[in-house]
């Protein structure tokens, strides 16, 4: 495909090529994976944002360009857990504000119309999973990793991937047998 | 997998395609020096547009659903605008933006006063000249979206003119004499993104695309498509306009009849249809059959009031509770009992109409149920778990007393399977209110039907149903309506019976194809994808021989796209953009031939055809030389020689038959370099 991309007349032009097209052909999807794991555009944005920023600022320190693909997802996942954080931090220190401005399955009202009740419930379920757990869970069920691509992006063993999502299922599981 | 595995995938496969409808485009990439970027930590802007100052380092992206564009970036802060044609494709077809209630409604006689009312109370969102004639588009303050332009409107030579034909449906038109002999059509197609327009003469009451008239022109407001034309002959001369849209993920038929015109005013709307939320393409001209041929005295659908608008939607889950937090706030407007249980139906204070009954609620038990399933359509129902059995009611908003018939159905048809017992009906606060007891548990229900005739108009809705919780509504899963249908002129086939089909094998959902194929890096040495790839076919073309490279520890379609084609020791991808159903990719690579391959991400052997086409189109021109076809890991990938060089193609038409599905791709062409990929300029999709 034809590209236009600008490009300022910075001091590294090979970062600046590499991150600008990396961002033009995963941005998107980036965002869409900070999405569903946030159920907040603006928040995924930010985090993208910031993963791609931090993806700039260490290119040089990348030991091979082609995984970068793999440390911008693993960014991603990072900014996302840190944005989830945040916002229990939040909501712990004020429950008032917690229980007017609660967090959405998805931020927009057509994604709620759209989204059933029995998938907002599963995917507020797997919100609350310990970070390990929901990032393997999405990496897997989303984008459809397999359990080695899941281990890369997670910086973590392939073995450690599997128990992963051994235990989230089994707490998704107890979930939603004391939910029914 | 066990049914909780089950589970997460059918949600993060929702959330998917939710997020795919959702986000089509990426903010500006605004990348800092690094000791400007040093600077940055800690104060972190939290939203890209509220950025200030445009940074020396942009890149704007926007994909349109199929075509990743990059584009320049962004002067000024301005919006990036994609250079292609509208594309349309991976997103299934979403439902309507609901925000345009439209209100005031358009009053013909009173259209073409000065512009200074309309101006004081809203903001100028896009101007332009149409036929000869500037005009500027108003969007009312403190709105935004479709529903903005059409509590806005239009000011031509200084005068204003609505925009907002009656019930806010997803694409409007208006139809106005504003002097110089010729119509004036502009209206709004409310999906997000931009609409491909085509107007034709017609017959009121049908889907008839008569005379094509010249394609007005359509530019992004606000997220939604404005368009506006010039038509060949006065505003007086047009009975009825047809108007077909194509939205990235789906495409509108609105039929339009109009009365007595009046210089210097809108056309008053006499009659109006629509199907809406057809898959992208798909429009059916001659629906809803020959029964319906012009001449015949048809009856015209009413327009019905716009007094639905359904905020915020039942949720299931909170359904049930206890009745106090509705009936405090609303007004009894009827009462009875169904199946042996008493009911008290509720408006909400201050409103009237469907409007006020889907904003208030249902009582049994002493219990409150929601009546709102989502986007606020003329015919909405809700099923319950009440007290042990199925309770089914809801509201049909046209005036009138209307019959409802209700039927088991399949999800996403519009079949009438066993037909079931009737509802009661009545008339509250001028629209039908109806309520059944049906012959079974709510769980045993995964699709209704629920076709009624209001005065002078009918609907068709298919809903289907989740996992139903005793003492809750069931959660809607599917919803598709056909509205202002002429009375009893149900067309329970439409669209057409659709088989079973496998699920396409694209790539992942964050995949853009990677390394998505660049036409200036192509044509390289192979080695470079040939020592990540496994070769998985072979064959020669046109006296060219070529291998296929699928990437390591990836399969099927993916696999492919990922990988790519050597043909003469050079590498080409073979990703176009979006991971789309049926991919095609153009080289010059062969003295005088241009070559043409790609994959079929559908299950089993394709049928593939190529066509000379038009950009930004579906048209099949000449046909072309079939490619030779074969299965390569579960999916098809097809090469074939062109008779002419690759320059000399400016748009290609691929349509691909697999087992049980057909899908169109149209795709423009840029200037091609030799021995390299022509870059796409423009793709569209009907999957």
């Amino acid at each position: 495909m034809d590209t236009d991309t600008p490009l300022r007349s910075g001091s590294r032009p090979e970062a600046d090529e590499a991150v600008t097209a990396l961002y033009a052909a995963h941005a998107v999807g980036l965002i869409r994976l900070g999405f569903v794991i946030l159920g907040d555009r603006g928040a995924a944005e930010d985090v993208v944002q910031d993963a791609f920023i931090g993806l700039y600022r260490n290119w040089d320190r990348l030991s091979d360009p082609d995984n970068a693909l793999t440390y911008a997802r693993s960014s991603v996942l990072n900014g996302c857990r840190g944005a989830l954080r945040s916002r229990a931090r939040r909501d712990r220190r004020d429950r008032a504000a917690a229980a007017r401005d609660a967090w959405p399955p998805f931020d927009s009202a057509e994604a709620a119309v759209l989204l059933s009740e029995e998938h907002q419930e599963v995917l507020t379920a797997v919100r609350k999973l310990a970070d390990r757990q929901r990032e393997a869970l999405t990496l897997r069920y989303y984008l459809g990793l397999s359990t080695e691509e899941t281990a890369r992006v997670m910086g973590i063993s392939p073995g450690t991937v599997k128990s992963a999502l051994s235990r989230a299922i089994a707490t998704l599981g107890r979930t939603f047998k004391d939910e029914s | 997998m066990n049914p909780v595995e089950d589970r997460v995938r059918a949600a993060m496969s929702a959330a998917g395609d939710q997020a795919a409808r959702e986000i089509r485009t990426a903010p500006p990439l605004r990348l800092q020096s690094p000791s400007v970027a040093g600077d940055r930590r800690g104060h972190s802007p939290r939203r890209w547009m509220r950025w200030g100052a445009p940074l020396t380092a942009a890149a704007a992206v926007a994909v349109v659903a199929v075509s990743l564009v990059v584009v320049r970036g962004v002067q000024n802060d301005s919006t990036v605008s994609a250079k292609p044609a509208a594309s349309t494709g991976a997103a299934a077809a979403g439902a309507p933006v609901p925000d345009s209630s439209c209100a005031p409604t358009t009053v013909a006689s009173a259209s073409g006063g000065p512009a200074s009312a309309l101006t004081s109370a809203a903001t100028e969102v896009a101007s332009g000249t149409t036929g000869g004639q500037a005009w500027t588009l108003w969007s009312k303050k403190g709105e935004t979206g479709a529903r903005g332009i059409e509590d806005g409107g239009l000011v031509v030579g200084g005068r204003a003119y609505g925009l907002c034909p009656g019930y806010p449906n997803p694409a409007e038109l208006e139809l106005a004499d504003v002097g110089g002999g010729h119509g004036l059509a502009f209206g709004v197609v409310g999906y997000p993104g931009l609409a491909k327009v085509w107007l034709y003469k017609s017959t009121v009451g049908t889907f008839e695309t008569g005379e094509r008239l010249p394609s007005p022109q359509v530019q992004v407001v606000d997220g939604v498509s404005f368009f506006i034309g010039a038509l060949p002959q006065s505003a007086c001369d047009y009975r009825s306009l047809e108007l077909n849209s194509t939205s990235p993920g789906a495409s509108d038929e609105h039929n339009l009849g109009f009365g007595a015109c009046t210089s210097g005013r809108l056309v008053p709307i006499t009659a109006s249809q629509g199907i809406w939320q057809l898959q992208p393409g798909h429009f059916v001209s001659n629906f809803p059959g020959g029964s319906l041929s012009s001449g015949r005295g048809v009856p015209t659908a009413n327009v019905p009031g716009a007094d639905s608008s359904c905020s915020p939607p039942t949720k299931a889950s909170a359904s049930g509770g206890p009745a106090s937090a509705l009936t405090s706030a609303a007004t009894e407007v009827a009462s009875g009992t169904t199946g042996g249980q008493a009911w008290t139906l509720w408006s909400k204070k201050g409103e009237t109409g469907a409007r006020g009954i889907e904003d208030g609620g249902l009582v049994v038990d002493s219990r409150a149920y929601g009546l709102c399933p989502g986007y606020p359509n003329p015919a909405e129902l809700e099923l319950a778990d009440i007290g042990g059995r199925a309770l089914v009611y809801g509201v049909v908003g046209y005036p009138g007393l209307a019959k409802v018939w209700l039927y088991k159905s399949t999800v996403g048809t519009f079949e009438t399977g066993e037909q079931l017992p009737s509802p009661q009906v009545q008339v509250v606060d001028g629209v039908s209110f109806f309520i059944g007891a049906l012959p079974q548990s709510a769980c045993d229900y995964q699709s209704l039907e629920l076709n009624s005739t209001s005065p002078g108009v009918s609907d068709e809705h298919n809903l289907g149903f989740g996992a139903c919780t005793s003492g809750r509504p069931v959660p809607i899963t599917a919803s598709q309506g056909i509205w202002q249908l002429p009375p009893g002129h149900f067309v329970s086939n439409f669209p057409d019976s659709r088989p079973s089909v496998g699920a396409a094998s694209i790539p992942a959902a964050d995949s853009s194809c990677s390394p998505t194929t660049v036409a200036s890096a192509s044509g390289g040495p192979a080695s470079a994808l040939t020592s990540a790839a496994t070769e998985v076919a072979s064959g020669t073309t046109s006296g060219q021989a070529w291998t296929l490279w699928s990437k390591k520890g990836e399969t099927g379609a993916r696999g492919i796209e990922d990988g790519g084609l050597v043909v003469g020791g050079r590498a080409y991808g073979l990703c176009p953009g979006f991971p789309n159903p049926a991919e095609l990719e153009l080289a010059d690579v062969a003295g005088g031939h241009g070559l043409a391959f790609g994959v079929v991400g559908y299950p089993g052997a394709a049928k593939v055809r190529l066509y000379q086409s038009t950009t930004g189109t579906f048209d099949t021109g000449q046909a072309l030389p079939s490619p030779q076809v074969q299965v390569v890991d579960g999916v098809s990938f097809f090469i074939g020689a062109l008779p002419q060089s690759a320059c000399d193609y400016r748009s290609l038409e691929l349509n691909a038959t697999s087992p049980g599905v057909t899908d169109q791709h149209n795709l423009g062409f840029g200037a091609c370099t030799a021995g390299r990929l022509v870059p796409i300029t423009a793709s569209q999709g009907a999957w």
